[in-house]
């Protein structure tokens, strides 16, 4: 919300161009994509027609309430005419009473079809939406890691988010509204030419013009409306910059600067904003002054024909009442093409998304292997080629990782040791050659099952908006209250969790309670020890703990972790002190493998990366 | 996602429309107003606010007058028809309908310009008074202290300067203003109806509480089902967040099935509390259109009796029909300023309780300008605590001769940090004493101080802008000399000419385009520039991979040259570089002394490097890389 929700409670309260005024502006102020409707093949909708299928009694249903709605709405004016010709003219009690009452029925059935109407198609919108949110969510959770690192994040999160709820406006209010809208507006015509034809086409040639006014002023004031977002979001992100590095802006004694920008910013987003309500308010004047002059016309012939005897009161009541009908659609007309027009557009984004390949696919049942039991955790890589573009990374790369042997990997960063682990984990699939753990080619297991033997402490830790508990609880859902905080304990984390203010049930959230990084990994080895995987992987796992606490969790890890296999991958050669066997790898080949021993004394490649590190001192 | 659309109501009358799109804000924005910061003592918001105000009186009355103008001429249109039909269409009199139809397009066109008018007035005011007040809020939170930040998340800060004083801006225009407007509207109405017919005025009377209590139950009921929405919406936004960015954990984990599991949940309450909240919208929106169109039937049989047992006109009860159906706008905007009224009182709040938060730490009466620093620095008894009766840091003592480097050690949480960050004053002792060159840092002005102290910290914070902009952060007029010469020393030069714009490069959001050693030796880069008689790094190595950024130590240690130096250290290389380690423990100082006394005499100080030292020693000596580890497992 950006603060120039004005309103329009200072305009004309004549009833009429006022109209919807609200909802036209928040329109206008949303900088969403459109896509021309033409553009939906068959194809794109098929993600959506099974679940509207399993509704089609609702979709029924309110089609036929939109029909009873706009008759009753239709017939209201018509029984004024009757009521004011036929019965208060000629003086007719009873008859007065009649009609009155017959309104008074017509308005409540009106109320109770409304309802009707509201729950249905809200009920109906919402269950198709619900369904076609978790597809979504689905295949996010499906996809590889491929298509994360092709896509920015920010981009996904808002097709799942705004195009679902695109969709959703469209769904509840739009379809139903434009339905209702086209045959109010039919109806309406038909009554208005059979009270009077001349009327009918004198209001007709007058109301255009509101359309055109509205068409011709629409494309700059939303123009106008993205300006101003685009100033208050860059406002919005120089705070948030200036907030988030306060600490550095005061060490530096910047303030009295870094407040004039805001000032300038601010004073640029003003004009920004008195652009657009110029423009606005200049268009809500000019269709509020048709609206006078539709009205003043009518009036004008109306009475006149009335003077000839012509035309009769009850017909005027009547169509004065038609007119406001009729207009308030007419007004709506263009904001609700473009609503459709960007409901067609995330349609066209969720589809494309929905239609992405699965690139590292579950195994057909056929092929489907379970490992044998107990899961021994042996690595192998056999003659395998990688490549993430078009450069090539690994070719014929083998490698064998003995059952709870512990590997270190080491290498300069762009070596392939991530690309290693990827490919052990199955993130990603080779090219050629094959990765198996104890002998079954890891695409033959279901993922499910193949990857609950793996365990993974990484440099940046993800938390998950949950409570500290379930953050590690995570590793391994089912553990119970007492397994956890045991795992915490093992992994150090135990004393600052319950250092927070609810201990264990503290939320966590990536930008929220500030965790160090160090923290985050303590909760990462937490996870890794409650979940006691055959294979366990720590990639730059200690990066952000001091050498102390590092050597307290490797005591810790050396016990639980005795039978797993291990691969740590670390920069820091003191992290490496503890493991098996060291791989050196380079530019995508292993360029040797022993104990930090045997390639210190023989890769003078090695010390080299070993020296850097140390030899400075 | 916005929650509120998710429920709206497909039903579309006139009124409905006006109804559903402005009464759901309120009533979201109603229920953000947690108790908590409603209960407030805040005598009176309009009085916290009228200095805001003040500089634009003139044109706050030229508004006033103008929506009272507007809100008169609403009143016109029915008593025109009332006249055309009872006037001159009943004395067939050609010439007066023209007249009535003129003088209605003057109105109309009149309308048309008050309305236009006073819509830019009103956002001129509203925009004017919250740039105003945006800009006195936000240099006060820029002079606000270390420990305000320290309980505050950026999102809270930011909420307070862009959303609550936008809620203010709507309270202070629309609110006020179309209150009045609306009150006179309503009045107006009364009165006329009163003096055509008092029955017929009376129902006009007794509809205004049937709608007024109908707009209030609606908000009433539908505030904790949006209340549901707002909070399932925001777990589902979050975890779709989640699984983007944990996808490598989820996958690795094994836990596709679990995350789903949490979705399903989360996406099962969103529907089940858009179809209560729905419940609420599907009975209350079409009630206030129902309400208008039954007392207008209702208006029709008794006015009609009237037209035929009295001398009440056609005319008068059509134009009676007209006024009700404008019965409910005003009626709409009333109930609408009381659920902005209790949003924008929480706003407020919020924000004087910001404005009136004096800074913890600011320059004490008479305090001098630092100049001539050599750069001693000494630490007398200081204790610190962030909160009574927790000292972090106790009785320190400690005696900095100028141009030394000093190392910090110990484990995390041991207070490394806040001391170091207590010279440059981001904390004040809470006893003792820091001096620079024997003057009590609290008799110098904090601009002088800072100027003085150079700081590194542990994450290095990284504005938007090139690098030339970085670099001169601390001084804004720097010369491009300058610029230069502080990049070379931070080994930074070489690579900003290597790049095509060089030092006008854009570096990205926070840096996102540079590796974490380039990052670092930025700022380093920022600080030179400054040229600080003493300089705070706190880890300079820590993010950085020693393999491939060697530059960084090159960097660091022509840094240090010349100045006093208070390093955080982690690293071996580090404290390699100092003349003197000081070891905390436990928020005291264990030992202090060169590497080579300390691992003499320090036995906590060996089991802290037993791991780092047997790896530097593992290379060259095998036989006392076992001795270490044996003695590191030992303990």
């Amino acid at each position: 919300m950006h603060g120039m929700g004005g309103g329009h409670g200072g305009h004309g309260g004549h009833g009429m161009g006022g109209g919807g005024g609200m909802g036209f502006r928040r329109r206008l102020q949303e900088d969403r994509k459109t896509a021309k409707i033409s553009e939906i093949k068959r194809k794109d909708l098929k993600f959506i027609v099974p679940h509207v299928m399993r509704q089609k009694w609702r979709v029924l249903l309110a089609i036929t309430l939109t029909l009873s709605i706009s008759a009753t709405s239709i017939v209201a004016p018509w029984l004024s005419k009757l009521l004011v010709d036929d019965y208060i003219v000629r003086a007719d009690l009873m008859g007065i009473v009649l009609v009155s009452m017959l309104m008074l029925g017509m308005h409540a059935t009106n109320w109770s079809l409304h309802y009707i109407q509201s729950r249905n198609t809200v009920g109906l919108a919402q269950r198709v939406i619900k369904d076609v949110r978790r597809d979504v969510y689905k295949k996010i959770l499906a996809l590889s890691l491929r298509f994360n690192t092709e896509r920015k994040k920010g981009e996904l999160l808002s097709l799942v988010t705004n195009n679902v709820a695109v969709l959703s406006d469209a769904f509840s209010s739009g379809i139903v509204n434009v339905f209702t809208d086209i045959v109010t507006l039919v109806g309406v015509l038909v009554a208005m030419s059979m009270l009077d034809v001349e009327l009918t086409a004198i209001s007709l040639v007058i109301a255009p013009l509101i359309l055109l006014t509205v068409l011709a002023l629409r494309g700059r004031i939303r123009a106008a409306f993205i300006e101003v977002r685009r100033k208050i979001a860059m406002l919005t992100a120089r705070v948030e910059e200036n907030i988030a590095g306060i600490r550095v802006v005061k060490a530096m004694r910047v303030e009295g600067r870094k407040n004039q920008d805001f000032m300038d910013m601010s004073m640029v987003n003003f004009r920004t904003s008195m652009k657009a309500t110029l423009l606005f308010a200049a268009m809500f004047a000019l269709v509020s002054i048709n609206s006078f002059l539709v009205f003043a016309l009518i009036i004008g012939f109306g009475g006149t024909r009335y003077i000839e005897g012509s035309v009769t009161l009850g017909d005027l009541v009547a169509f004065f009442q038609y007119i406001i009908m009729f207009l308030r659609p007419i007004q709506d007309l263009v904001s609700t093409y473009n609503t459709f027009q960007e409901a067609a557009a995330a349609l066209l984004h969720i589809a494309e998304y929905m239609r992405y390949p699965i690139d590292v696919p579950e195994p057909a049942p056929a092929e489907r292997v379970s490992l044998p039991t107990p899961v021994r955790g042996r690595i192998e890589l056999n003659d395998v080629t990688f490549r993430y573009g078009s450069e090539p990374l690994f070719e014929g790369l083998n490698l064998a990782i003995e059952p709870g042997e512990k590997l270190g990997v080491v290498g300069e960063t762009g070596a392939g040791k991530t690309t290693l682990i990827n490919l052990i984990t199955r993130l990603y699939d080779v090219i050629g050659g094959s990765v198996s753990i104890d002998g079954v080619d890891v695409r033959k297991l279901p993922s499910q099952e193949f990857r609950r033997q793996f365990a993974v402490v990484s440099q940046n830790v993800v938390i998950f908006s949950d409570s500290a508990k379930n953050n590690i609880r995570f590793g391994r859902p089912g553990a119970s209250d007492e397994e956890v905080v045991e795992a915490a304990r093992l992994a150090n984390a135990h004393a600052f969790i319950e250092q927070m203010p609810e201990g264990y049930n503290t939320m966590l959230s990536e930008r929220g309670y500030n965790l160090s990084g160090g923290q985050k990994q303590l909760i990462a080895y937490a996870r890794l020890l409650l979940a006691r995987p055959a294979i366990a992987i720590l990639d730059e796992a200690t990066s952000n703990i001091d050498s102390y606490t590092e050597d307290l969790i490797q005591k810790n890890m050396g016990a639980v972790l005795k039978q797993c296999t291990t691969i740590v991958i670390a920069h820091r050669f003191a992290t490496l002190h503890a493991v098996d066997r060291l791989v050196l790898m380079d530019k995508g080949r292993i360029a040797d493998t022993g104990t930090h021993r045997e390639l210190y004394g023989r890769n003078a490649y090695y010390r080299q990366l070993y020296d850097t590190q140390y030899a400075r001192m | 996602m916005e929650s509120g659309k998710l429920g709206q109501n497909p039903c579309k009358d006139e009124v409905n429309t006006e109804i559903s799109e402005i009464e759901e804000e309120p009533t979201i924005m109603t229920a953000d107003a947690t108790p908590a910061t409603r209960d407030r003592r805040q005598p009176f918001l309009l009085a916290r606010l009228f200095p805001f105000m003040r500089a634009h009186l003139g044109k706050y009355a030229g508004l006033f007058v103008l929506s009272i103008i507007t809100a008169l001429i609403g009143l016109l249109p029915p008593l025109f028809m009332q006249i055309a039909i009872d006037t001159f269409a009943t004395a067939k009199d050609l010439a007066g309908i023209q007249t009535i139809i003129l003088l209605m397009i003057m109105y109309g066109v009149l309308g048309g310009l008050i309305g236009f008018a006073s819509t830019y007035l009103r956002e001129y005011l509203g925009q004017k008074v919250v740039m105003d007040m945006r800009v006195k809020l936000y240099s006060h939170v820029n002079e606000l202290s270390f420990s305000y930040f320290d309980n505050v998340r950026t999102g809270e800060v930011m909420a307070r300067v862009m959303q609550d004083v936008a809620q203010l801006q709507m309270y202070m225009t629309m609110g006020v203003i179309s209150l009045t407007s609306n009150l006179v509207t309503l009045a107006g109405v009364v009165a006329i109806l009163f003096s055509w017919n008092p029955i017929i005025g009376s129902i006009f009377l007794i509809d205004i509480p049937f709608i007024l209590v109908g707009m209030r139950s609606f908000s009433r009921r539908v505030a904790p089902a949006n209340a549901r929405i707002r909070k399932a919406n925001g777990v589902i936004s979050a975890s779709i967040q989640d699984c983007l960015n944990g996808i490598r954990e989820v996958k690795l984990y094994g836990r596709e099935e679990f995350m789903l599991g949490v979705f399903d949940k989360w996406n099962d309450e969103y529907f089940n509390a858009v179809i209560d909240s729905n419940k609420q919208h599907a009975l209350w929106m079409p009630y206030v259109p129902f309400i208008v169109s039954a007392s207008s039937a209702i208006v029709m049989l008794v006015g009609g009796l009237l037209v035929v047992s009295s001398d009440y006109t056609p005319g008068l009860l059509i134009a009676t029909i007209a006024y009700f159906t404008q019965l409910a706008a005003p009626l709409r905007m009333v109930t609408r300023f009381l659920g902005l009224h209790a949003t924008a009182k929480a706003a407020g709040a919020r924000i004087f309780d910001i404005l009136d938060l004096q800074p913890a730490i600011s320059d004490t009466p008479g305090a001098v300008w630092l100049d001539e620093v050599r750069g001693h620095v000494k630490y007398h008894g200081v204790s610190f605590h962030y909160h009574e009766g927790h000292d972090i840091l106790k009785d320190i003592t400690l005696d900095i001769p100028a141009g030394r480097v000093i190392a910090f050690v110990g484990p995390s949480g041991v207070g490394k940090t806040t001391l170091l960050h207590l010279l440059p004053r981001f904390y004040d002792v809470s006893s003792g004493e820091v001096t620079i060159d024997g003057r009590s840092i609290k008799s110098v002005t904090l601009e002088s101080l800072r100027m003085n102290v150079g700081i590194v910290m542990q994450d290095t914070f990284l504005f938007d802008g090139s690098f030339a902009d970085n670099i001169a952060f601390g001084k804004p007029y720097a010369a491009k000399e300058e610029i230069v010469r502080a990049a070379s020393v931070a080994r930074l030069n070489k690579f900003i000419e290597s790049l095509p714009q060089k030092y006008n490069t854009m570096i990205g959001e926070r840096g996102v385009f540079l590796s974490g050693g380039q990052a670092q030796r930025l700022a380093l880069a920022r600080v030179i520039i400054t040229d600080p008689k003493i300089l705070i790094l706190d880890e300079p190595t820590a993010n950085v991979d020693a393999v491939t950024d060697k530059e960084i130590m090159d960097a660091v240690r022509e840094t240090m040259r010349g100045r006093t130096t208070l390093v955080i250290a982690h690293r071996l290389w580090t404290i390699q570089h100092a003349d003197m380690i000081v070891l905390l423990k436990d928020g005291r100082i264990e030992a202090k002394g060169t590497h080579q006394e300390l691992l003499g005499t320090s036995a906590f100080y060996r089991e802290f490097f037993a791991s780092q030292i047997q790896a530097e020693d593992g290379g060259q000596n095998k036989n006392h890389d076992e001795t270490a580890r044996s003695e590191g497992a030992g303990r």
